[in-house]
């Protein structure tokens, strides 16, 4: 993973890829569906087959799997820092189409070439720092028009008893943290809120700085799509959108994002709640699905009814698991 | 041409100040320019520089900037006739003039409004006047007249303006295009602050309360470490000017905590911040010392110039840098070498002895040495905790030890992690050094 280094809670220095089991993340895993759902959507600008995906792969490619079969994206990228272990990646890479760049993101992204439109997720493990804010800053300096850039950081509250402010600005350096951000604001969800709108405002700084020597037709806005928080253990934070000029402003509406339940363009989080039902429980529900009241399906008043809220809003991204043997 | 005449037209264009002389500024320095004449104004209230219970609120948003403050007004008469002037005539009054001013080049409102946008409103109370001026820029540059009118004005008012509502406020609207997109940004609002933290922080440790949207700026204090055997040096000197009132200096050197932005040296005229951690010729580096290395990150120098007549200070018009042809900044820079060089050899010592040894003498000196503010030290000078020159253990030289060489070699993370399970060892260097203690006991000794 192209991430940094720092210590992450309730986590090791380990590379996450060795520590959790990437597929048994259930939130990330609807995550990543719903984000391919929206990324179909792009095929407004350009046929999804002449996009690139960059992102970190790691061992299991699980995004680069999902991206190729359900976008039929043949051109991607995977980011690794891990060079000494460059035999296994390559051994796990499940698809030729993909190519393996090995370093630091912030070495790789500014090498590589930004002519095609780009789907990029820069999905960090790590909370969020200056070095990702550069990453950011790179991708938005070259991406082109249609491009959609997502980030994902930890986004969990800092230890009860540090000033966690201090260490948001140790962490990014004191321009980048909103005057008005005060320490109370970062327990809870409040670190993730803060985080997402320092990525926004990275993103935006850095299109206005770009804009300055492009013509009004060509001038660059950030339209925000997501703003997902979730939790599989840590609380993270996903929050991206896309970049448009201009003169491609009008086929923005065409995509429909707003059709998407998940779809945030303002500061205001969508949640990824999980719900704990047995897979009995699911094909019951799934039976009687799709429907908007979630209140008035006919379900057995045992069932939690927080539950089948929260299966009715993700039941077409929620994955199964089994055991198997393959 | 109708007629010839023996001259030629040196006039000034309105258009010269209102498009020319703001391209000499940027946007994040004109508003602690303007906060200078809040400061002249505390001034002009409290001789004794004690400026606690006064304010001044600055808003920045898309549509207006605001900067008010409670520090006494401008009157009338210091209105009609300098305030708004374009530079300063040299026969002000001395009732209108104010000791150690900050906001006296007569350019710093005016500049300011230009910068940031079309329209302007200043409203002003003392005890006894008020006035407003409102003036649109675009229509102001068309008159002939170089003159703003009074909107609204009144003088000799028999009940006086409680004193919390004396002052000014100054409105700017229909900003410039890009001024309005640089205060609807966040890092551009934080870039802000902390300009003014640091141009001010004079002004604010003397109890001047700085908003900014409603937040409360931080107090920055400038410190030097100091103990008993580690001690910053202290020079004073005053530079004597003909029929002229003096030219007050103070010179600090000494060590601080390790940081390569602060590290250097930091001057200050009339208690306002111009240079900030310079680490270039300008303040000595590389002229008989050597130039900035991070080995410096815990040199701190500050110096502090003030003086009645700000025409004696070595700054330049928009306060971000010293006049290096000032002979007087001539003469303190050689003074700041002079006391900068032992602080450097300090340093200098100090890495040598790390390399050596992780709690030597030096390093203890410093990490047992505790941060002070100097501005309570200016009050309290001559209480023996600053010396002239600075004041360092001497290193200690460490006995000679048998001669050694070292040796270096790359293994698999894995394996080293599993060699400091097993020898119980934190770092890959002990584990270098235990396997080589383990090889040369079992093979090479008799």
């Amino acid at each position: 993973m192209a991430d940094n280094d720092a210590p992450v809670q309730g986590e090791s220095k380990k590379p996450s890829f060795e520590k959790i089991v990437y597929s048994l993340r259930p939130s990330k895993s609807i995550e990543r569906k719903m984000l391919a759902e929206a990324f179909q959507r792009l095929s407004v600008f350009d046929p999804l087959s002449d996009y690139r995906y960059i992102g970190f792969g790691s061992t299991y490619f699980a995004d680069f799997s999902l991206f190729h079969k359900s976008l039929g994206i043949t051109d991607m990228v995977s980011i690794e820092r891990e060079e000494h272990k460059r035999e296994r990646f390559e051994f796990n890479r499940p698809y030729r189409c993909i190519r393996l760049e090995f370093g630091e993101s912030s070495a790789i992204l500014p090498k590589l070439s930004w002519e095609s439109r780009t789907i990029l997720w820069l999905d960090y493990d790590g909370r969020l720092d200056h070095n990702m804010l550069s990453d950011v800053k790179h991708a938005c300096a070259s991406a082109r028009s249609g491009s959609a850039i997502v980030v994902s950081v930890n986004a969990h509250p800092d230890e009860y008893n540090t000033n966690r402010l201090q260490k948001l600005v140790e962490r990014l350096g004191e321009e980048k943290v909103p005057i008005d951000v005060k320490k109370e604001d970062l327990s809870g969800w409040g670190t993730a809120t803060v985080c997402s709108r320092i990525v926004v405002n990275e993103i935006r700084e850095t299109l206005r700085a770009r804009n300055g020597v492009l013509s009004a037709d060509d001038s660059l806005q950030f339209k925000q799509l997501f703003n997902f928080h979730y939790q599989d253990g840590t609380k993270m934070l996903t929050v991206g959108g896309l970049l448009v000029a201009q003169n491609e402003c009008d086929l923005v509406p065409k995509c429909s994002f707003e059709q998407l339940p998940f779809v945030r363009t303002v500061i205001e989080p969508y949640l990824i709640a999980v719900p704990c039902l047995t897979y009995r429980e699911l094909r019951h529900l799934d039976r009687m699905l799709p429907q908007c009241d979630a209140a008035s399906l006919d379900c057995p008043k045992w069932l939690p009814s927080e539950d089948v809220k929260k299966y009715a809003a993700v039941y077409r991204y929620f994955p199964l698991f089994a055991e198997t043997e393959l | 041409m109708t007629e010839k005449s023996n001259t030629v037209n040196a006039r000034p264009t309105k258009d010269f100040f209102i498009r020319m002389l703001v391209k000499d500024i940027t946007l994040i320095q004109v508003i602690p320019d303007l906060v200078d004449n809040c400061v002249d104004g505390a001034r002009r209230l409290r001789n004794n520089e004690d400026f606690s219970g006064l304010w001044v609120r600055i808003e920045a948003n898309r549509d207006h900037f605001k900067i008010a403050d409670n520090c006494g007004g401008i009157s009338v008469m210091l209105a009609r006739d300098y305030a708004f002037r374009f530079g300063r005539p040299p026969d002000m009054p001395t009732e209108f003039q104010v000791s150690h001013s900050t906001g006296q080049f007569g350019i710093g409102m005016k500049r300011a409004i230009f910068k940031l946008g079309r329209q302007f409103r200043v409203e002003s109370k003392t005890d006894s006047s008020r006035f407003v001026i409102e003036e649109n820029v675009g229509d102001w540059g068309k008159k002939e007249e170089w003159e703003f009118e009074f909107k609204e004005l009144a003088e000799n008012i028999s009940e006086p303006f409680p004193p919390d509502e004396r002052g000014t406020v100054l409105v700017v609207s229909s900003l410039h295009g890009s001024v309005a997109q640089d205060f609807t940004s966040d890092q551009f609002i934080s870039r802000l602050k902390m300009e003014l933290e640091s141009k001010h922080k004079e002004t604010m440790q003397n109890g001047l309360a700085i908003t900014l949207n409603g937040v409360p700026l931080q107090i920055r204090i400038s410190s030097l470490l100091r103990s008993d055997e580690l001690q910053p040096a202290l020079q004073e000197m005053t530079v004597p000017t003909p029929e002229r009132p003096v030219v007050d200096v103070k010179i600090w050197a000494g060590v601080s905590e390790s940081d390569p932005v602060s590290c250097g040296w930091h001057i200050f005229c009339n208690g306002r911040l111009i240079v900030e951690g310079d680490k270039t010729q300008t303040t000595g580096w590389g002229d008989g010392i050597p130039r900035y290395h991070p080995q410096f990150n815990r040199f701190r120098g500050f110096v502090f110039f003030d003086s009645d007549d700000v025409a004696l200070l070595p700054w330049n018009t928009t306060k971000d840098g010293v006049d290096e042809d000032s002979p007087t900044f001539r003469a303190v820079r050689l003074k700041m070498i002079e006391i900068m060089r032992p602080v450097i050899d300090f340093l200098n010592q100090l890495k040598e002895e790390k390399e050596e040894t992780d709690e030597g003498p030096l390093d203890m000196a410093v990490k047992s040495a505790a941060l002070f503010n100097l501005t309570e030290f200016t009050e309290y000078p001559h209480q023996g905790a600053a010396s002239p020159t600075f004041v360092a253990p001497k290193p200690v030289r460490a006995p000679s030890k048998p001669e050694v060489a070292s040796i270096q070699y790359t293994k698999p993370k894995a394996q080293i992690e599993r060699a400091k399970e097993v020898l119980g060892v934190k770092s890959a260097k002990e584990v270098g050094e235990k396997t080589f203690d383990y090889f040369h006991e079992r093979e090479c000794e008799d």
